[in-house]
């Protein structure tokens, strides 16, 4: 029975069959799963980029916030799953934003404290519309949280310190440095990239968490430095 | 009960054909020396075959082929009709067997697991549990049945098979083919692969009669009778069993001639050889429908809740997505859209996340600026859908969903009239128009009285208010009678609406009236 292995036509039969059996292999395990995440983060980004333009009226804010917040997760030591679901959680943070009316994301004149709880509620709305997404709950936690102060000043919930999960310090501070540098109608001038890294540095230890704080200023101080390089040659 | 008389007439009928078949093959070919060893063999790996079905295609489509088949083919060439017909008999008692062991087994699984106090199952359980499921999922439908019956329909069906295999190996003998069991000739084109071919077509030709002439005894077409009700069933069992099928039947054929080839030469391995192409398609066709609708699942879910701004829309958008499968599905457009003008109904209106509450929720007349940000949403829709993967087939179905039949309405294209708009569109443009004129958004506010503030409890939305006696406004208009609503889709027939749209949603509501799911 073996003897008749070296006939060339089962060996030809058999090649194929291995060919075609690797190769759907490879696809269904390596290739698919690489280009499903691929399309669910270029889906969730424009998603974001639907609700800012309805927030701001200019998009690009949560692709900014999402590389500025991994680029400090990775200067912390956060790799892999995690890493991913601060990246997720950084592009949809602000999705509450969607069913929040326009008319008071967009007043220039100071709001009344009834419509800043209705903005408020943007984290917690956000939070609630990725719990109903199986693949996207565990960003839930970073998002009802990521307007958290380390000093306890923040919102929602006012919590304190190591009480935030890491995640959401992380946002925090990515994510209002963004907001500092760029231009809105209730605050017209945006703050040039060194005055909102002075502002960051100044509130380390009262609205952010040192160490992420620290974390930050190395990213930027390296991107300044390279920079500075690009412009010296 | 003149019918039943004739069922038991056939089913007598084919129990003679089948001993007839076997009878004949036991004569005219003698069985191959050893062919014992080959035939368990062969009963185990069809058995193995008949219980775990392969999904040869998106998992909506039914291409659910048994990989059974082939391997008789591959038996009747290899170890003659008889020897075949042996394995099909065999392989139908095993598989009962098996199937219904493990569904008994699955159940009392189940059972135990679930009286566990802990909720994580731990992950061979799983796997073992999937496995008998999936093994026993052919007996679980006919638990239910009497064995009596169960019993006729499976030596029915059984003496069909052994019909099939037997005619197909005895045209195979015919047409000049070696058993590839006994003899060590060089195989060429005329003493292997054409009375191959034959055989399965054979094999075939008997499978598709015999059905037609079961379909045609048992379930006859009302209003048609004689030969054109044979004729009319034939076309039927063409476009509905035997096309969609044609694509998985060439490659089973395939498979089964190097499964015929690689049994004679290198015995068992042959069938290792030839099933793993099939298990790793399988994975690979599993994979993808599920992660695929996965990834739809999540983006649509999401994308819908970013449109609940106001408590109205949710059930809005979830009865139009309702109405549009079902209208698509009573004007047969293709499983693709079927499939996908779910998602379309769900987010329709997402062009509208641009535009500011203040104009959408207006009750009093719009200026012409908000009219133009209004009419901006089809086109923003499709903008924003136009970056979601395997959605760009609906980015047009949402960008003219406004848009008249006969070129009015919105966005503003040039010269496009009603032949360029898909005919989803239309479709969601009917869906979205009837549920907008029979749905009261009223429900959707709270009732508050406008002269005094007085709040109802229990919910109730009285008239008059209780507290001071003042009439309550209404600030949405009152909702159209079903009546209104179809007088005023069949009015904008033609002009604003697309006539073969409308006509199904007529007959479809008269056959099935207008009650929905989502509502």
């Amino acid at each position: 029975m073996l003897a008749n292995l070296s006939d060339p036509a089962v060996l030809i039969i058999t090649g194929i069959a291995l060919s075609i059996s690797t190769l759907s292999l490879y696809i269904s395990h390596v290739f698919l799963p690489a280009k499903m995440k691929e399309a669910y983060l270029k889906s969730i980004t424009a998603l974001a980029a639907a609700v800012e333009t309805k927030d701001s009226g200019t998009v690009g804010h949560a692709m900014r916030v999402a590389e500025l917040a991994v680029s400090i997760a990775k200067k912390l030591g956060i790799t892999g799953n995690e890493l991913e679901r601060i990246q997720y959680a950084a592009l949809l943070r602000d999705i509450g934003k969607a069913i929040i009316p326009q008319a008071i994301l967009n007043k220039i004149e100071p709001l009344t404290p009834e419509e800043w709880k209705t903005v408020q509620k943007h984290s917690e709305l956000g939070a609630e519309m990725v719990r109903a997404v199986p693949f996207l709950a565990n960003t839930a936690d970073y998002i009802v949280h990521h307007h958290e102060y380390w000093d306890g000043t923040g919102y929602p919930d006012g919590q304190k310190g190591e009480g935030i999960p890491l995640g959401s310090r992380i946002l925090a501070i990515a994510s209002d440095y963004d907001a500092m540098t760029s231009q809105r109608p209730y605050h017209p001038r945006a703050l040039e990239p060194e005055e909102a890294v002075e502002e960051i540095r100044m509130d380390s230890g009262s609205k952010y968490d040192p160490t992420v704080v620290d974390a930050f200023l190395e990213v930027v101080n390296g991107h300044m430095t390279s920079l500075e390089k690009v412009k010296a040659a | 009960m003149g019918s039943l008389r004739v069922y038991r007439i056939l089913q007598f009928l084919s129990f003679l054909g089948a001993a007839a078949t076997a009878y004949f093959a036991w004569w005219c070919v003698p069985v191959p020396a050893h062919a014992w060893h080959s035939v368990a063999w062969f009963v185990l790996f069809a058995t193995l075959a008949e219980l775990l079905g392969v999904m040869m295609g998106p998992e909506d489509s039914d291409l659910e082929v048994t990989p059974t088949s082939p391997i008789y083919w591959a038996a009747a060439a290899v170890l003659g009709p008889f020897s075949a017909i042996i394995v099909c008999i065999l392989c139908g008692f095993l598989s009962d067997l098996v199937s219904s062991t493990s569904y008994h087994l699955a159940t009392s699984l189940d059972s135990i697991i679930s009286s566990k106090q802990t909720h994580c199952t731990s992950r061979i359980e799983r796997y073992v549990s999937q496995f008998l499921h999936k093994a026993g999922s052919t007996w679980e439908p006919r638990a239910q049945e009497n064995w009596f019956v169960m019993l006729n329909r499976d030596m029915m069906y059984m003496s069909a098979v052994v019909m099939l295999v037997g005619i197909g190996g005895l045209t195979y003998h015919w047409l000049g083919g070696v058993l590839l069991q006994s003899s060590n000739v060089v195989l060429s084109l005329r003493n292997f692969i054409l009375p191959f071919l034959g055989l399965v077509a054979a094999a075939l030709a008997v499978e598709w009669c015999l059905h037609l002439i079961v379909m045609v005894v048992i379930d006859p077409i009302p209003g048609a009778n004689g030969l054109y009700g044979v004729l009319l069933r034939m076309k039927l069992i063409l476009i509905e069993e035997v096309l969609p099928f044609a694509r998985a039947q060439l490659f089973l054929i395939v498979v089964a001639l190097q499964m015929a080839y690689l049994f004679s030469r290198i015995g068992v391995l042959g069938f290792i050889v030839a099933a793993m192409p099939i298990v790793a398609l399988r994975d690979f066709f599993h994979n993808w429908v599920t992660r695929r609708s996965a990834y739809l699942d999540t983006i649509t879910t999401l994308a819908t809740y970013m449109q609940h701004y106001h408590p109205y829309t949710r059930g809005h958008l979830k009865r139009v997505a309702e109405i549009s499968t079902r209208l698509a599905r009573e004007l047969r457009l293709p499983a693709e859209s079927i499939r996908h003008i779910g998602h379309a109904g769900l987010l329709h209106d997402i062009g509208k996340i641009a535009v500011s509450e203040e104009i959408l929720d207006k009750t009093s007349k719009l200026e012409p600026e908000e009219w133009e940000k209004i009419k901006e949403h089809p086109l923003k829709g499709a903008e924003i859908i136009s970056h979601l993967d395997f959605l760009e087939g609906i980015v047009d179905w949402i960008k003219y969903h406004h848009k008249w039949h006969d070129g009015r309405g919105y966005p503003l294209t040039n010269g496009s009239d009603g032949a360029n708009i898909p005919i989803e569109a239309a479709i969601i443009a009917v869906a979205d128009s009837f549920d907008a004129m029979t749905d009261d958004r009223e429900l959707s506010l709270e009732w508050i009285c406008d002269s005094c503030g007085h709040k109802p409890e229990n919910n109730e939305r009285p008239r008059k208010c209780p507290n001071c006696g003042a009439e309550k406004r209404r600030t949405y208009r009152e909702p159209k009678t079903l009546d209104g609503a179809i007088d005023e889709l069949r009015r904008g027939a033609g002009t604003q609406f697309h006539p073969r749209v409308v006509k199904a949603f007529l007959s479809m509501i008269e056959r099935d009236g207008v009650h929905l799911d989502a509502r």
